[in-house]
C-alpha cells in the first residue's frame, strides 16, 4: 500500500499562491475556509508559521530584518497527513480517519464539530469549523465530488482523495509554477516525491510533537 | 469539440476513457505519475466534466494554455493543459480563478445608457438595437460634420486575441478602425523599453530577447529591476533551473523582495538610478581593460566614425558616389556605405570591406575631422567614475566594481530586464547604459546572454492582410485616422489642436481596456472623459472606465466564444480558445459587437466573416505556412508552435536589426516619438550612455523637501493590469490597496501596521492601509497598482502620478512619483 506524501522545495517556492488558489476552486471552498495557506516568512524560525492575508495579515510578501539585510521566504502549509496523527485519537466520534494510503480525512457524516481535532493538532490553522458558509460565487465550482462544507463539521486538506482515487493529482499539485511541489508514494523509492527528497536536507514541521508528518520541506 | 475528462490523451491517441489511469495532470512536469495505482484506494466515479481548450488572454505576456472544465454547460474549473513541450506548461492564481470572472456579480448583463452624471454609475437598460441605433446616430452625425477621425478608438491590451481584441496585430477592433476611418489613441505604456531597444538593437517591440529556455545556459543572471515572481511567474522555474545548473542570480533592485531573497547577491540601488549604476560599471570595465574588443569591432558600431556635425562618415564624404538598389519591399534606396578606418590597409574603406576597423585614435580622414564611436564612448564615460556612480546610486564603489567584474568575467550574463525601470521619466536613460554595459562586455547575441524577457523571432501572421481585406465588392477599407498620444489628448481638448493642426474629438470608443484605472494622473483622465461628447465602452464588467460610458456594451467572457491567443511573447505557441459555454445574459463576443457597429454605420459588408474565418485569414501567410501554422493544425492540436526549438537566441552571432546590422551606442538623427515637448534638447539623445535622474522618484530631487517619499506603483500578483479586480478568491492574497513602508520611516511618522494613511501631492491623494516592510529602502514606498477607484478608502493612487513625458519618448511613468505621507 502506498504512503502518500508531499515534498515542497523552499528554495523554489516564490509565494505565487497558485497552489492555494487551485485548492480553493477544485474544492469549491467557501470564503472563510482554507485548506492550503502560503505563509510569508520574515525570519528563519520554522517553529513559527509566518503571516498570510487570508489569516488576517495586511499584506503578504513583507521582508524582515533591517534594510538591506533582510529575510524573506514562503512556507506553504496544509494538513501534514501525519503517520501518527494527533487528531485521530482526539476525535470522539471516529470521524477523523486515516486511510491505508496515509491520507487523513474527516467523514462529515460522523463529524459533530467538537473541534477536538483542532485542539489536538500541533499545526495551527490547517482546519476550519464550517459555520455560516458564504461563497464568492452564486454557482458551484470545482470537482463534482468536492467536499460538502456542511455546517458544524470540521474540514481540512483531503489530499484531494477524490482526484487521487480516479488517477488524477491533488489540485495543488496540478501545476506549481516554481516546480517546487512533489507528490507521490513515500514508500516507493522511484516516486517523484522520494526522488525529490533523496539527498536533500529536509525539514518536517514541529517534529517534536511526534506526529511524523508526511509533508517534507526541502531546504 | 470537447473531450471528456482527459485532454492530453486524446491528442496523444491514448486509450480513451482510461480515466482511472488517466488525468492530464499526471503528465505535467513535476507531478508524480500514479505510481501505485494498483494499491490505490477504491476507484472513484469518473468525472462528468467535459474539457475544452482555452487560453488565458490577459496581457501579462505569459500566455497560459488551459483546460477548461465544463459541467452541465457551466465552467467549473481551469487547470494547466499540456503544451506539446511540457516545459512551457503554465498557470497562475489568475488562470486558476478565471471561473470567478465568468460568474462575477460585476458582469455586465445587457446594454445600458447613461442617465446620471458620468462616473456615478447611473444607467438604464436598453436593447442591443437601441444601443446600436444611438451609436449610429451619434457617430454618423460626427462623421458627416467632423469626419471619421472625430471618433477615437482606444485599442487596449485586455484580450490578447485575434478576433475580440483591440491592441493585437490584425485584431477585430483594429480592422473596424480601418473600415470606419476612426482615429486611434495610443495608451503610451511600457514605451521606454521598446524605444531604447530599437535605438540600440534596431528592433523594437517584443521580439528582442533570449528565450526563457535559454536562461539555463547563463552563468550569471542579473535580474535588473524586474519582478518575475509577481508579474512573470512562468519565467521563475527557468530562473530556478538555471540556479540549479550553477548560475548565480544577482538582483538589482530598489527594494528587497522575493527576487532579492532568491538571489545570491542583492544590490540595493536608489530609485531610477540604474543607468548611473551601469555607467559606473562601464568605467570599471574600461579601466580594467575588460571590454570585449572582438565583439565591439565585429558586432557593434564602435568603429564607425562620427564627424564634427554629428553625422557618421560615409563613403560619399570620401568621393564615392552613392549607388541605388531595390530593397526587400521593392523600393529604390540609396546606398551610401559607412566609412571606417581599416588598420590593415591604412586607409578609409567601407564598413563591409574593412578587415580590421580601427576602434580608437582616428582623428581625421582625408581632411575630415572625426572620431570613432568607441572614442566617443570613452569621452562620454570620462564624465563618470565609479565613485560618482556610487554617490548617485547609493551602491558602494566595491559593489559597482564587482558588478562590472561579473559582466566581464562571469558570463555569459543574461540580463533579465523588463519594465521596472521603464516607468520613469528617465526610463530610456536607464536602459541605454545597461544595454551598453552588455555590449561592451559581449553579453549579447549569444546563448546565456541577451536582455530578457521575450522570445526572439518575427511575427508570422497575415495581420496586415486582414486589416486590408476588401468588402464583397472589392473595395478596400478607407484606412484608419491619425494616432493620438495619450498625453496629447489634454492639450487637444483644451485647444482643439493636435500637433499644431486643428482636430475635433467628439467621441471615444474603448474595448478590452480600462484606462480610467490604468492611466496615470487619474484626475486628468476624468477631466478628459467629462469633456467628451459621447463615450462608448465595451467590457465584461463595470470597471472604472465603464462608469464613464454613455453607452455600455456587455462583452462576453473569453471562454464564451472562439478566438486565438496570438501573442507569443514568453512561450512559443499560438493558442486556440474553444467556445466552452454560451455567452451569459445578453452579452456578446467582442468580435460580434465590432460587426454590429460596422453594420450600424453601413460598413457591414466588411464584416461578413465568422470568427473562425477571421482566424483562418489571420493565419493565411507564407511565414505561417512555412512553419506549418495552419488553421487545420490549430483546430487539431489546439496550439501551434511558431517559435521553433533552437531559436532561443536573439540577434544570434551579434547580427542586429539596425541598417549596419550592428548594435548602436550612438544615434545620428533624433526623431522624437511624440510632439508634446516644446523643444527637444538633442544633446541628451545622441548617446546611449546619457543619463539624468528621474523627475520625482530620484532621492535627490528638490521635490523631496515637500514630498519626502518616492512611490513605486508596482504590478500586482493577483491582477493583470486591472483584470481580476472582481475575483473574491484573489482578495485572500491581496485584500486591499496598501502602501509598504520601511519600519523606521513608519515609526518617524507614527504609523503602525494596518494604520490608515494618506499619500498626497499636488495632483491628488490616496487613503489606504499601511504595512511595515523591512524590505523597503528608506524614503521609498511601494503601492500595488491596478485597484478600481471604489476599492480605496478615499482617493486613488492613480491620482498621484503624472502625465509628463520624456522629451522624446511617450511613456506613462507610474513609478516617477513623490508624495507626503500622514497617518489619518
Amino acid at each position: 500500500m502506498a504512503r502518500y506524501g508531499m515534498a515542497i522545495d523552499l528554495n523554489r517556492c516564490f509565494g505565487c499562491q497558485t497552489c492555494a488558489a487551485a485548492c480553493k476552486i477544485a474544492n469549491n471552498l467557501p470564503k472563510n475556509v482554507v485548506y492550503n495557506v502560503v505563509y510569508t516568512k520574515s525570519d528563519d524560525d520554522y517553529g513559527k508559521l509566518g503571516t498570510a492575508v487570508v489569516k488576517g495579515a495586511v499584506a503578504n510578501d513583507n521582508a524582515g530584518g533591517t534594510y538591506p539585510n533582510c529575510t524573506l521566504s514562503f512556507l506553504p502549509m496544509q494538513c501534514q497527513h501525519c503517520q501518527n496523527p494527533a487528531c485521530l485519537d482526539a476525535c470522539p466520534t471516529g470521524a477523523t480517519q486515516k486511510r491505508e494510503d496515509g491520507i487523513v480525512w474527516v467523514d462529515d457524516e460522523l463529524c459533530i464539530g467538537c473541534e477536538s481535532c483542532i485542539k489536538a493538532c500541533p499545526y495551527e490553522g490547517v482546519r476550519t469549523l464550517i459555520k455560516d458558509s458564504e461563497y464568492y460565487l452564486d454557482v458551484v465550482v470545482g470537482e463534482f465530488d468536492a467536499p460538502s462544507h456542511r455546517d458544524g463539521t470540521v474540514e481540512k486538506c483531503t489530499f484531494c482523495h477524490n482526484l487521487i482515487d480516479r488517477g488524477e493529482v491533488p489540485a495543488c499539485m496540478q501545476l506549481c509554477p516554481g516546480r517546487a511541489r512533489y507528490w507521490g508514494d513515500l514508500d516507493d523509492p522511484e516516486s517523484e516525491v522520494s526522488k525529490a527528497i533523496e539527498g536533500r536536507e529536509t525539514l518536517r514541521l514541529f517534529e517534536e510533537a511526534g506526529t511524523e508528518p508526511n509533508v517534507y520541506y526541502l531546504k | 469539440m470537447s473531450e471528456r475528462a482527459t485532454c492530453g490523451f486524446t491528442r496523444r491517441n491514448f486509450i480513451k476513457g482510461a480515466a482511472v489511469l488517466g488525468a492530464a495532470g499526471a503528465l505535467v512536469g513535476c507531478s508524480p505519475k500514479a505510481d501505485d495505482k494498483e494499491a490505490a484506494q477504491p476507484v472513484a466515479a469518473e468525472s462528468p466534466d467535459e474539457i475544452y481548450a482555452g487560453a488565458c488572454r490577459a496581457q501579462c505576456l505569459n500566455g497560459c494554455f488551459l483546460n477548461v472544465h465544463v459541467r452541465d454547460g457551466q465552467v467549473v474549473r481551469t487547470t494547466a493543459r499540456d503544451f506539446p513541450d511540457t516545459k512551457w506548461n503554465r498557470i497562475c492564481p489568475k488562470g486558476i480563478t478565471t471561473v470567478a470572472r465568468m460568474y462575477s456579480s460585476e458582469r455586465l448583463q445587457y446594454p445600458m445608457r447613461r442617465v446620471g452624471d458620468r462616473g456615478t454609475g447611473e444607467f438604464e437598460r436598453i436593447s442591443w438595437d437601441e444601443a446600436m441605433a444611438e451609436i449610429a446616430e451619434k457617430w454618423g452625425g460626427y462623421i458627416s460634420e467632423y469626419g471619421p477621425e472625430s471618433i477615437a478608438y482606444f485599442l487596449g491590451s485586455g484580450n490578447q486575441a485575434v478576433c475580440g481584441s483591440g491592441g493585437t496585430p490584425g485584431s477585430g477592433m483594429a480592422r473596424l478602425r480601418q473600415v470606419t476611418g476612426a482615429s486611434e489613441i495610443r495608451p503610451d505604456r511600457d514605451i521606454a523599453f521598446s524605444s531604447r531597444l530599437s535605438h540600440v538593437f534596431g528592433y523594437g517591440g517584443w521580439m528582442y530577447g533570449n528565450s526563457p529556455a535559454d536562461l539555463v545556459n547563463a552563468k550569471t543572471i542579473v535580474n535588473w529591476a524586474a519582478y518575475p515572481a509577481v508579474s512573470q511567474k512562468q519565467t521563475m522555474h527557468f530562473i530556478l533551473d538555471a540556479k540549479d545548473n550553477g548560475a548565480k542570480l544577482v538582483d538589482v533592485n530598489i527594494c528587497y523582495n522575493t527576487m532579492s531573497a532568491m538571489s545570491d547577491w542583492f544590490v540595493s540601488v536608489s530609485p531610477a538610478t540604474d543607468g548611473a549604476l551601469a555607467l559606473g560599471a562601464i568605467c570599471e570595465v574600461l579601466d580594467q581593460g575588460w571590454q570585449d574588443v572582438e565583439f565591439l569591432q565585429n558586432c557593434t558600431e564602435a568603429p564607425l566614425l562620427i564627424k564634427e556635425d554629428g553625422a557618421y562618415l560615409r563613403m560619399s564624404d570620401l568621393g564615392v558616389e552613392p549607388t541605388k538598389t531595390t530593397n526587400a519591399m521593392g523600393k529604390e534606396v540609396v546606398v551610401d556605405p559607412y566609412a571606417v578606418w581599416d588598420e590593415q590597409v591604412g586607409a578609409a574603406v567601407s564598413l563591409d570591406e574593412a578587415a580590421k576597423p580601427a576602434m580608437e585614435g582616428v582623428a581625421e580622414v582625408e581632411g575630415i575631422s572625426c572620431k570613432t564611436v568607441y572614442d566617443f564612448i570613452k569621452e562620454e564615460i570620462s564624465n563618470w567614475s565609479v565613485e560618482k556612480a556610487s554617490e548617485v546610486t547609493g551602491v558602494s564603489p566595491e559593489d559597482i566594481r564587482e558588478l562590472a567584474r561579473i559582466y566581464a568575467q562571469d558570463g555569459p550574463v543574461y540580463t533579465y530586464v523588463q519594465y521596472g525601470i521603464d516607468h520613469y521619466n528617465n526610463g530610456i536613460y536607464n536602459y541605454g547604459p545597461i544595454f551598453a554595459l552588455m555590449l561592451l562586455t559581449g553579453n549579447s547575441g549569444k546563448s546565456g546572454a541577451g536582455a530578457g524577457m521575450s522570445l526572439a523571432g518575427p511575427e508570422v501572421s497575415n495581420s496586415a492582410g486582414v486589416l486590408a481585406m476588401p468588402d464583397s465588392q472589392g473595395n478596400p477599407p478607407q484606412g484608419g485616422g491619425r494616432a493620438i498620444n495619450w498625453s496629447a489628448l489634454f492639450p487637444l481638448i483644451d485647444t482643439g489642436m493636435l500637433n499644431g493642426e486643428p482636430f475635433t474629438l467628439k467621441s471615444v470608443y474603448i474595448s478590452c481596456s480600462n484606462p480610467l484605472t490604468c492611466q496615470s494622473e487619474h484626475r486628468e483622465t476624468v477631466r478628459l472623459f467629462n469633456a467628451l461628447d459621447f463615450v462608448v465602452v465595451q467590457d465584461m464588467t463595470l470597471t472604472d472606465t465603464a462608469l464613464y460610458a454613455d453607452i455600455l456594451l456587455p462583452a462576453c467572457h473569453w471562454f464564451e466564444t472562439v478566438d486565438l491567443r496570438c501573442r507569443y511573447i514568453q512561450n512559443p505557441y499560438l493558442i486556440l480558445q474553444e467556445q466552452c459555454a454560451e455567452p451569459l445574459y445578453e452579452s456578446k463576443p467582442d468580435f460580434e459587437i465590432y460587426r454590429l457597429i460596422a453594420q450600424s454605420l453601413g460598413y457591414g459588408d466588411y464584416f461578413t466573416m465568422s470568427a473562425e474565418e477571421y482566424i483562418e485569414a489571420w493565419l493565411d501567410s507564407d511565414a505561417a505556412r512555412s512553419i506549418g501554422a495552419t488553421y487545420d493544425v490549430l483546430m487539431n492540436e489546439k496550439v501551434i508552435r511558431v517559435k521553433p526549438e533552437g531559436s532561443e537566441v536573439a540577434f544570434e552571432g551579434g547580427v542586429y536589426g539596425t541598417d549596419s546590422k550592428r548594435a548602436r551606442f550612438y544615434r545620428e538623427t533624433i526623431v522624437p516619438e511624440h510632439s508634446l515637448a516644446a523643444s527637444v534638447d538633442e544633446s541628451k539623445e545622441h548617446s546611449m550612455l546619457y543619463w539624468e535622474p528621474a523627475l520625482e522618484a530620484d532621492l535627490g530631487s528638490p521635490i523631496r523637501e515637500k514630498y519626502p517619499f518616492s512611490v513605486c506603483n508596482e504590478y500586482m500578483r493577483t491582477r493583470t493590469h486591472s483584470q481580476w479586480w472582481d475575483v473574491g478568491y484573489l482578495k485572500e492574497f491581496e485584500a486591499q490597496p496598501i502602501v509598504r513602508i520601511n519600519p523606521d520611516d513608519a515609526a518617524s511618522l507614527g504609523i503602525g501596521e494596518g494604520d490608515v494613511v494618506k499619500l498626497s501631492n499636488d495632483r491628488g491623494f490616496a487613503v489606504l492601509t499601511a504595512t511595515l516592510n523591512a524590505g523597503q529602502q528608506p524614503g521609498t514606498v511601494h503601492c500595488n497598482r491596478s485597484f478600481q477607484e471604489r476599492e480605496f478608502i478615499d482617493g486613488n493612487t492613480a491620482d498621484l502620478t503624472f502625465n509628463d513625458y520624456n522629451q522624446v519618448t511617450a511613456n506613462q511613468a507610474y513609478n516617477d512619483c513623490a508624495v507626503a505621507i500622514e497617518k489619518m
